[in-house]
């Protein structure tokens, strides 16, 4: 077993994940999943990477995540919480792409354009 | 529009609780501005909901209640030398699932029931039944193929 950090990020949102052995806590910004995140399927979803590589009771989990909503840092911690297990078992590495945990989701809020109203509305058109 | 090929059909994920891409589809296209848990909430319950009044699984009778909605012919307008003909078309299978949705969440919306919850899940209860509005919209759109079966040949 082992101590590890992983960093992940989603959006405009990132996440520290510390993992300790231990029993399967975890702690994000210093609440439990549920409370901090106030939905069952974002919880699960952070799981995603231990239930895959069975690893959902041997670890204690710190989590400290910043910026964007909470969408966005459910999915850092994801990655972040992936990217901390494969440090320490560097076996998982292939299971965990397999199911795209490592992948980082490169979307992005796209920027508003001088000219436009945002991205891509136009500002209403008069004709004269 | 691409000038070069057909663009390639974007992949969605399963969703999370029946792992099915179907279930996103329906809460994609249930979704009003951008709310996705209130989509989701919305179709879960009302799945959970079925489940009980039928006491079947409830993914299996929302499913069939898919099946049940989807068309197979409909008409598309042509225009041959001035005039405009219904001409009878096959429904593509993707496209045959983007209306059965589209109808089962139009004529649950206009459904006497308070909640969108409750609505929807009479509306699917209907649709396994086999009745209900968005059944009969099925069968309207086939009628009109059926009424226009004489210029089938302008495909």
């Amino acid at each position: 077993m082992g101590n590890d950090i992983g960093t992940g990020r989603r959006k405009t949102a990132t996440a520290r994940v510390y993992l300790k052995e231990g029993s399967g806590n975890i702690m994000i910004n210093g609440r439990l999943p549920l409370k901090y995140f106030g939905r069952q399927l974002l919880v699960d979803d952070i799981k995603k990477p231990l239930v895959v590589s069975n690893m959902l009771n041997y670890f204690d989990i710190i989590v400290n995540t910043k910026g964007g909503g909470i969408v966005g840092q459910a999915g850092a911690t994801r990655l972040g919480i992936a990217r901390a297990l494969v440090k320490i078992f560097p076996e998982l590495k292939n299971i965990l792409r397999q199911e795209k945990l490592l992948t980082r989701d490169p979307r992005m809020k796209e920027r508003k354009k001088y000219g436009l109203a945002g991205a891509r509305k136009a500002f209403q058109f008069s004709k004269r | 529009m691409p000038r070069r090929r057909r663009p390639e059909k974007r992949r969605i994920e399963p969703d999370p609780k029946y792992n099915s891409v179907l279930c996103t589809k329906f809460i994609n296209s249930l979704m009003q501005r951008g709310k996705r848990s209130i989509a989701q909430h919305i179709l879960y319950s009302a799945i959970d909901e079925v489940a009980k009044k039928a006491s079947k699984d409830g993914y299996e009778v929302f499913e069939k209640a898919i099946a049940n909605v989807k068309p197979i012919l409909e008409v598309a307008s042509k225009r041959v030398g001035g005039a405009t003909y219904q001409v009878p078309v096959e429904v593509r299978s993707d496209r045959r699932r983007t209306l059965a949705i589209r109808w089962i969440i139009n004529y649950a919306k206009n459904r006497p029931e308070r909640t969108m919850v409750k609505k929807l899940a009479g509306e699917l209860m209907d649709a396994y039944n086999n009745k209900g509005g968005s059944i009969k919209k099925k069968e309207d759109t086939f009628k009109m193929a059926e009424a226009n079966k004489a210029y089938a040949h302008f495909k």
